[in-house]
C-alpha cells in the first residue's frame, strides 16, 4: 500500500465514497487480523481487535491528517486495542473473573482450518505469549509485520537503539524456545 | 551452541551488518563448517516461522459488515445513555457555574466534544455517566481524554491499577462479581467513583 494510493483512498471516503473505505480495510485488514492474533494469542480476541480498529477508521479517519504514514497509524491503533485487551485480561484475571472470550477459546471457530497450519501458528503463537509484551510488540512489529524501525518508532514513540536491542533480546528467546524444541 | 549466534545470523539476514561485520560474517561462513551448518538451520527456522498459512478468506468480507453493525448499534445505546445524561449535565452546569469553579472550561470544552466529535462523545458519556459532581472531574484526566483517544483506556487502566494498588478496591468483594458487574465497575472507575463505598 503506498502513501499515494492511501491518500486517494481517505480522500475519496471523505468525499462520500464507502467503496473507497471498503478498499482501505481490504487493504489493511489481513496486517490487522494477524498483528493482533499474535499480539494476543487466539482467534476470538484477534477478531474483537480487527473489528474494533474497523469502527475507529470509520469514526476517525477524518480526522487523519497525513502527517505520519497510514499504515503506522493503522497499526498505532491495533497496537492499542491489543495491549487495552491484554490488561483487561490481566485485571480480570487477578479478580478471577472468567472470560467469556477465554471460555469460548477451546470453541473450534477460527479462520484456519488446516490442522498442521494450526498447530503451526499456535505454536509460535504459545512461544510469543511466553514473552514480555513490550518485547513481544517489537518482535511482532519487526518479524512478522516487517516495518523497519524507524516505523516502529513512530508507532511505539521508543527510540530506535531501544527497539533494536529489545528485538534482539526477544529473537534471542524465541528462536532459541523453537530451536529447543526442535 | 546456535544460541550464540541468533543475533548475528538475524542481522545478516536483515542486512542490519556494517561492511566490516558482513565481511567478517561470510568468511567464517566460508571457513567453518559448522557455522555454515547452524547459519542454514536458522535460516530455514527463520523463513518457516514467516510463512503463511491457509485461512479461511471468507471470514475477511464479514468484518466490515459486522464493525458496521456494532457501530450503529454502540450509536442507539450512546443515545440512550445521553437521555439520562441530559438532566444530569443540567444539575452539573448548575452546580458548576454557581460554585464559580475552575472546571468551568473544561465542562465547556467537553460539552463542545459532544457536538462535534461521535466517537469521543460515546466515550466521554460513559465516563461522566455517573459522576457524583462534574466539579470533581481530574483536569488531567480530562486532557488526556481530549487530546488523545487512542490514550483513552490506557488511562483508565493506569487509574484503575492505581486504585488497586492502594486497595481502594476490595479484591474479596470483586472476586464474587459477574462480569457485567464487573464491566459496570470499570465503567464507574473511569468517573473516579468510589464504588465500594457505595456498595
Amino acid at each position: 500500500m503506498d502513501r499515494e494510493s492511501d491518500f486517494e483512498l481517505v480522500t475519496q471516503f471523505l468525499k462520500g465514497n464507502e467503496k473507497a473505505f471498503n478498499k482501505l480495510v481490504a487493504n489493511y485488514q489481513k496486517n490487522i487480523y494477524w498483528h493482533a492474533r499474535r499480539m494476543v494469542g487466539n482467534h476470538l480476541d484477534a477478531d474483537e481487535v480487527t473489528q474494533q480498529v474497523i469502527i475507529v477508521l470509520f469514526k476517525k479517519l477524518s480526522t487523519f491528517k497525513f502527517n505520519s504514514s497510514l499504515k503506522t497509524w493503522i497499526f498505532k491503533i491495533t497496537q492499542t486495542r491489543c495491549l487495552n485487551l491484554i490488561k483487561k485480561r490481566k485485571l480480570k484475571k487477578i479478580f478471577n473473573l472468567e472470560d467469556s472470550n477465554v471460555s469460548n477459546m477451546n470453541s473450534n471457530e477460527d479462520i484456519i482450518s488446516n490442522y498442521d497450519d494450526k498447530e503451526k501458528i499456535e505454536r509460535v503463537n504459545n512461544l510469543l505469549q511466553k514473552i514480555p509484551e513490550k518485547q513481544r510488540e517489537v518482535f511482532i512489529f519487526r518479524h512478522f509485520d516487517e516495518l523497519s524501525y524507524e516505523e516502529i518508532s513512530e508507532i511505539t514513540g521508543k527510540s530506535v537503539g531501544g527497539l533494536k536491542a529489545n528485538y534482539y533480546h526477544a529473537s534471542k528467546k524465541i528462536f532459541g524456545l523453537m530451536n529447543d524444541e526442535e | 551452541m546456535m544460541k550464540n549466534n541468533i543475533e548475528l545470523f538475524i542481522k545478516y539476514l536483515e542486512d542490519d551488518l556494517s561492511n566490516g561485520e558482513k565481511n567478517a560474517f561470510e568468511k567464517r561462513f566460508d571457513d567453518d563448517a559448522e557455522f555454515q551448518s547452524e547459519f542454514y538451520s536458522f535460516s530455514k527456522m527463520y523463513y518457516s516461522s514467516k510463512e503463511e498459512v491457509e485461512i479461511d478468506e471468507r471470514y475477511f468480507t464479514t468484518l466490515i459488515p459486522k464493525a458496521r453493525k456494532r457501530a450503529e448499534q454502540s450509536k442507539s445505546s450512546v443515545y440512550m445513555k445521553f437521555a439520562y445524561l441530559l438532566p444530569i449535565i443540567i444539575i452539573a452546569m448548575f452546580i458548576t457555574f454557581s460554585d464559580k469553579n475552575e472546571n468551568i472550561s473544561d465542562f465547556e470544552l467537553l460539552l463542545q466534544n459532544f457536538t462535534e466529535d461521535e466517537y469521543l462523545k460515546e466515550d466521554l458519556l460513559s465516563s461522566i455517566y455517573e459522576t457524583e459532581s462534574l466539579s470533581s472531574l481530574d483536569n488531567e484526566l480530562l486532557y488526556e481524554f481530549y487530546s488523545d483517544e487512542l490514550n483513552y483506556d490506557e488511562t483508565v487502566f493506569e487509574y484503575l491499577e492505581e486504585k488497586i494498588v492502594s486497595n481502594e478496591i476490595n479484591n474479596e468483594l470483586l472476586n464474587q462479581l459477574s462480569e457485567s458487574e464487573f464491566n459496570s465497575i470499570y465503567d464507574e472507575l473511569t468517573n473516579k467513583k468510589n464504588i465500594i463505598g457505595e456498595r
